[in-house]
């Protein structure tokens, strides 16, 4: 399901930071490149929600924000924004929503007026499971701008918990993701390990080094993803340090 | 199906990403430990990792840029009652200045609630281990001990309970080649143990936070966490000196761990450690090489090194009845000293009498059980050894009186010299507005001239609580300005200084904001309740300054100059905005570790000599500052104990501007 996945491979050699969709797309933001493309699109298509998030907390009824967020998308794959990707603005999560905001200064009338997206439908967004999910939003005094950032982490999140089920489905460990997924925090309930250990006729030994290994997965898919965002393997750690910090306040 | 979902690590509510965890937690399980951040320090690098959590290098940004150690506690305790009981601790904690003391310097709770504590850095190895690397002889390791002991006994004399003494909490580092013990972790056992434990936290409690149950002292093991005195620090030195003696504790610390707690508790309550001296004669041959090598000696001379003297003083720490340990640290200290210099000790073997009334409390069943006759056998046995008991009872209690006699007439003298200094202060003569004199003498005469510890007139206090209580008022009371005119300050908020590490100096003022020239060394200072101070960092190594003194600035009725001196100094001058500032306060004081609240603010010198126990130094304090834009011209003649280092400052001219903003403290 995910186009470039072999591009981050694999997962389990620690550390390692190979090209990543952002840094790609940073690289290719002046030519056609098809590799640079689709790894654009699979980014977007991830992290559109956040954006959504954002424009309807800006105030926009639900069929615009779609709108909105479909046309930007499509115009985004179209390159026009493309020259914004300013290697030194180095993070994706800025860089969308930089271009959001500028798409929504000024291209958005005219993109209204004229035929929209040019025909390219680069997003399909199902307006009504969209608009519960947002609806489904704690009301609250964030800006939208803290909006888009927590949306954003909790993206990532799903992302990288959805690689992880992956992995071990791959793996044929699915049942014992099913079952330790939700251990994952070192202090998770002791009576939980026992309980879950039992479910899978496991010693609770050999319980907790379950529970280790998928954490350990998970730190691993995680930083991937969170790389796949960022220019530089430096960044990945203040990257998720920032992120923390937007979800604490 | 709406329940309230919590994150089981901080407690936030949860977003449905995960059913157990919030979305931070789950971040931060792909950060590395190593580089989170603990409140607002930045860790460095993972020094170690203990029962009750992990200890970190750190670097501080402010109010100056050090290194500290940070111990991050681990999860699984009430964050708020760790602060709080730390809180109640600290005003005793900062009284503590003893050069083989680490300090601990702060107290908090990380984003995530774990609480930290962050002390001094020490660079330095356990003790017992830097004995045996360096194959310190028994004698060495005794004087390293009685500095243990010199550094514990400060505590108890400020109040400070460590409770929890161990080779891993006392490391030894080397200051210019010569070996010095540092204890750490002061304060922070009281602060995560004092807790009162239910019965289903209990195990898991103790596991997490007794590590080392071979140095707990019998009350200690009953757990009941409301009764512990400096004699249970007296019991864990008594360890200490075992395993630095023997190189094994009174109790094998696996067997402890074996035991499970009931039975655990009872040998360290009731199990008589074998002596020091049977202990290293019974160990395995190549065993008691080992240990003996260790000690640069030869097994039977180490055995025999240990009987006797040595025998008697670590038996008598290890007593299960406290009454029957020394008194104070300060009397174990002695009589290791004592023995060093061949002289008698106070300690001498458990009375025979007492050994035997024991083995009856043990076997109580038996001994009913057993014939008459063998009772009354015992019975004149005991006569018998009872009356030999009482000669040599005599002779030690004499001893003992001697000592304590010795111990009285010391704290006689400290006490007279505090006394001295506050009489003779200058805050008597100028700086007592005249509404207050009446309370300024009534505390005054709160300070006997002599009285023994423990006296009622002291109130449950120690005379240096006391002082540090009459110090503290001193500084809160309005002052007279260097013309002298009253300034009350009523409606100005209240914000705490903190004073420094004692061989720096800082100087604490309100925002410098300006200087045309500026001072030998500018950091910006901890911000109390959102207030940017400065603080001057003057070195104050020796008698030498390293950079030229530091200037304050104040306008002409508001006087604020702060200039430290390490021994004297004498003839110098201070213009401020042409008018001539003449009475330069000087305070010495005793203690300098106080922590003082002040009303407005302060700009306060403070310094401690580097390696001085007592940490003389000098408080030079004045009037607030004024927000505006002043000159300042100083110069003049310093000198110093030493008259080559005397220095004579041209004089110099500067321009400061302030900018005094206090914010209210936060609501507690």
């Amino acid at each position: 399901m995910i186009p470039a996945e072999g591009l981050h491979e694999p997962c389990s050699q620690p550390r390692e930071f190979m090209t990543t969709h952002w840094s790609l797309v940073l690289r290719a933001a002046n030519d056609h490149d098809v590799l640079s493309r689709s790894a654009l699109e699979q980014l977007c298509r991830n992290y559109w929600y956040p954006l959504y998030a954002y424009v309807r907390r800006q105030g926009r009824s639900a069929h615009d924000a779609q709108d909105l967020t479909q046309e930007f998308f499509a115009r985004m794959m179209e390159k026009k924004f493309l020259n914004l990707a300013d290697p030194a603005r180095g993070r994706f999560r800025t860089f969308l929503l930089c271009s959001l905001k500028n798409f929504m200064a000024s291209e958005w009338k005219k993109g209204q007026a004229q035929k929209r997206g040019n025909g390219v439908a680069v997003l399909s967004i199902d307006e009504q499971d969209t608009e519960l999910r947002f609806l489904s939003e704690p009301a609250d005094s964030l800006t939208p701008e803290h909006v888009y950032e927590r949306r954003w982490a909790a993206t990532l999140l799903d992302i990288a918990m959805e690689r992880l089920r992956k992995k071990y489905l791959d793996d044929g460990k699915g049942e014992i993701f099913n079952v330790f997924g939700s251990c994952i925090l070192e202090n998770s309930k002791e009576a939980r390990y026992a309980t879950s250990a039992a479910e899978l006729k496991m010693s609770e030994g050999a319980a907790r080094v379950a529970v280790y290994r998928l954490r350990e997965s998970f730190r691993e898919v995680l930083r991937t993803e969170v790389a796949s965002t960022v220019e530089s393997p430096a960044e990945v750690d203040d990257e998720l340090r920032y992120l923390i910090t937007v979800l604490r306040t | 199906m709406k329940t309230e979902q919590i994150c089981s690590k901080c407690g936030a509510e949860l977003e449905g990403i995960h059913e157990d965890a919030c979305p931070a937690c789950l971040l931060e399980i792909a950060v590395p430990e190593s580089l989170q951040e603990v409140g607002p320090f930045k860790v460095l690098q993972k020094l170690g990792e203990g029962g009750c959590g992990i200890v970190f290098m750190a670097e501080q940004e402010k109010p100056i840029r050090r290194r500290v150690a940070v111990k991050l506690i681990k999860l699984g305790m009430d964050t708020k009652q760790v602060i709080a009981r730390f809180d109640a601790e600290r005003q005793a904690l900062a009284l503590m200045d003893h050069f083989s003391i680490a300090k601990v310097l702060d107290a908090g709770a990380t984003a995530q609630g774990r609480p930290y504590f962050v002390m001094e850095l020490v660079r330095g190895i356990k003790i017992t281990e830097y004995c045996d690397k360096n194959h310190l002889s028994t004698e060495e390791r005794l004087r390293l001990f009685i500095q243990v002991c010199s550094a514990i006994q400060h505590a108890h004399q400020k109040g400070i309970i460590h409770r929890d003494i161990k080779p891993s909490n006392i490391l030894v580092t080397l200051h210019d080649g010569v070996p010095v013990p540092k204890v750490i972790d002061f304060g922070i056992a009281k602060a995560t143990t004092d807790q009162r434990l239910t019965d289903l936290t209990f195990y898991t409690a103790f596991e997490q936070f007794i590590g080392t149950p071979a140095y707990m002292s019998p009350e200690q093991a009953e757990m009941s966490g409301l009764d512990i005195d400096t004699r249970s620090d007296i019991y864990s030195l008594g360890v200490l000196l075992y395993e630095l003696l023997t190189g094994r504790t009174p109790f094998d610390q696996k067997k402890l761990m074996s035991a499970g707690l009931d039975e655990m508790r009872r040998l360290i309550r009731e199990e008589e450690p074998i002596r020091p001296s049977t202990r290293v004669s019974s160990l395995a041959s190549e065993e008691r090489t080992t240990t003996a090598s260790h000690r640069d000696s030869a097994p039977l001379a180490l055995v025999s090194k240990l009987r006797g003297d040595l025998d008697w003083i670590v038996m008598r720490c290890l007593e299960k009845d406290r009454t029957r340990r020394y008194e104070t640290v300060n009397g174990l200290a002695m009589d290791v000293r004592r023995h060093l210099e061949s002289q008698p000790v106070t300690a001498g073997p458990p009375s025979q009498v007492y050994r035997m009334r024991k083995l009856i409390q043990r076997n109580r069943t038996v001994v009913a059980a057993s014939l008459a006759v063998a009772a009354a056998l015992l019975l004149g046995l005991g006569l018998w050894l009872a009356e030999r008991e009482a000669r040599n009872h005599a002779l030690l209690a004499e001893q003992r009186s001697q000592a304590k006699e010795m111990e009285a007439r010391e704290s006689e003298r400290r006490m007279r010299d505090m006394l001295a200094f506050f009489r003779s202060t200058q805050i008597t003569r100028t700086m007592i507005p005249r509404e207050n004199r009446a309370r300024f003498t009534s505390i005054t005469n709160e300070i006997p001239s002599v009285v023994p510890p423990g006296d009622p007139r002291l109130n449950g206090r120690t005379y240096e609580q006391l002082a540090a209580a009459w110090w503290k008022w001193a500084l809160e009371m309005p002052m007279t300005n260097a013309v002298g005119a009253i300034h009350t300050w009523k409606d100005t908020p209240r914000f705490d200084i903190r004073t420094s590490q004692s061989s720096n100096l800082w100087f604490i003022g309100s925002p410098f904001l300006e200087t045309t020239n500026s001072p030998p060394t500018v950091r910006y200072c901890e911000i109390p309740y959102g207030v940017e101070l400065f603080a001057v960092i003057l070195s104050a190594e020796s008698s030498s300054i390293e950079e030229p003194p530091f200037y304050g600035a104040t306008e002409s009725a508001q006087a604020v100059i702060a200039q430290y001196w390490t021994d004297h100094a004498v003839e110098m001058f201070f213009e401020l905005d042409g008018v001539r500032l003449s009475n330069l306060e000087v305070f010495r004081v005793l203690s300098p570790q106080i922590e003082i609240n002040a009303p407005r603010p302060w700009i306060l010198g403070e310094g401690g000599g580097r390696g001085t126990s007592t940490g003389d130094g000098y408080y030079v304090l004045l009037a607030p500052l004024s927000p505006r834009k002043h000159t300042l011209r100083m110069g003049g003649k310093f000198k110093f104990a030493r008259p080559q280092d005397t220095i004579d400052l041209p004089p110099e001219t500067i321009d400061v501007t302030y900018h005094i903003t206090v914010a209210e403290p936060p609501p507690k």
